[in-house]
């Protein structure tokens, strides 16, 4: 009896690590293809980041009145 | 010192284009942009400020019955005043960043002084503001010589008013956004974010005109957190199409403008986000912290708010897209 309940207890272990091993195969193939990094650049205005942009900008303050365009009230869009 | 009230005064100029109209207020205006509050402090000068009519809609109205004193702290107090440029600045200063074009900055220990310039009077600023550098105090001077008697003088004209709020922001309270923001009749707000030429106006004008949407600027917005939302705040900053508003909602979807051939939606990454939104925003790239915050910011909002590359075309068709698209 001492020997049954061996043998069953190696069986049970061995059925646990064949049932993992087949998830761990299931799992590689679930696993996404690897993919090169890559860089992606995006461009930037740096004289619209730094509100240094102004549709008017040589009317820009006391001499916008003298403009055809009134006052810089448009940000530069 | 007695009771102080603020009365608005529609002043009506003509010009040869027609009639142009400014706002012109009393001795003290209070003015709240996406929940930040200025205050204008005009005594110094000799005739009242006057600002953009798009202000208007940022004044805070205090009932005059009330004292001056029951309103909120401002979170920044403006001084106005005439000088000389040439003397007004201190000798001790270094210079922080120079945009190019309009303004430049220095560091004067203490504060920060933004001269502004134009190429018509050369390197002699026609206007300085100086600033406590935790930007809650500060004096705004015009050049004396530069000015008639009969000019207006804007305090928070183009850009210094945008410096200031965007300075105020990154010290922790939000960013704003180069971009169109609406939010539409189920109330669902979308930001379209893009720079100059991307379609802002002409989605404005789009959302407008198809579909009842309200507007709250077609040029910039303001986003903030409040708890895990992000919320979405109009600006008196207009595009062409001059809409404005001074409303806050929450923001639901973001939307990265493109001009494209047909209508498609496509899905961002987190860091693809925030690197596009990055390029529609206006950080301090002179200041670590603030460009810090900025950055951990618009992660925050990406990671809250779903952000799409938009490819549209001019036409209401966007629409449909945009209101028929669910994630899954």
């Amino acid at each position: 009896m001492g020997v049954v309940a061996v043998v069953v207890h190696e069986i049970s272990i061995w059925r646990k690590v064949m049932d993992r091993l087949e998830q761990d195969s299931q799992e590689k193939e679930q696993k996404k293809q690897y993919a090169k990094p890559t860089i992606k650049q995006v461009d930037l205005r740096p004289e619209e980041a730094v509100l240094g942009f102004c549709k008017s900008s040589v009317s820009a303050g006391p001499a916008s009145s003298m403009c055809t365009i009134p006052g810089c009230s448009s940000p530069g869009s | 010192m007695g009771l102080l009230q603020r009365q608005v005064k529609v002043a009506v100029i003509g010009s040869i284009l027609g009639m142009q109209r400014r706002a012109m207020c009393d001795e003290l205006t209070l003015i709240n942009i996406a929940g930040i509050t200025i205050s204008v402090d005009s005594r110094g000068l000799d005739r009242l400020p006057s600002f953009e009519p798009a202000m208007e809609s940022f004044f805070v109205t205090t009932d005059v019955s009330k004292n001056f004193s029951t309103v909120k702290t401002p979170d920044v107090s403006i001084k106005l005043l005439m000088t000389d440029a040439e003397s007004y600045c201190s000798l001790e200063r270094e210079l922080l960043f120079d945009s190019g074009a309009l303004w430049r900055l220095y560091d004067e220990q203490e504060h920060y002084c933004f001269q502004l310039t134009s190429p018509k009077f050369g390197d002699i600023p026609y206007k300085i503001a100086h600033f406590h550098k935790d930007f809650s105090q500060g004096e705004i001077a015009f050049h004396r010589p530069f000015f008639s008697e009969s000019q207006s003088l804007e305090p928070l004209e183009h850009p210094i008013g945008e410096l200031l709020i965007t300075h105020l922001l990154s010290q922790g309270r939000g960013i704003e956004i180069h971009g169109c923001g609406l939010v539409d009749q189920a109330g669902n707000g979308y930001l379209f974010a893009g720079q100059s030429g991307a379609g802002k106006s002409t989605t404005a004008q789009i959302w407008l005109a198809h579909s009842g949407a309200k507007i709250l600027s077609d040029e910039r917005v303001i986003l903030r957190r409040q708890s895990d939302r992000v919320l979405m705040s109009g600006t008196p900053w207009h595009g062409e199409a001059r809409l404005i508003s001074d409303e806050t909602v929450v923001l639901n979807k973001i939307f990265l403008l493109r001009h494209g051939r047909t209508n498609e939606l496509c899905r961002y990454h987190t860091g693809e986000a925030v690197a596009n939104l990055f390029a529609c925003s206006f950080p301090p790239f002179y200041d670590s912290a603030g460009l810090a915050f900025s950055i951990d910011f618009l992660t925050e909002v990406a990671a809250r708010v779903p952000c799409y590359e938009l490819f549209f075309t001019p036409d209401e068709r966007v629409i449909n897209l945009i209101t028929n698209h669910y994630e899954v």
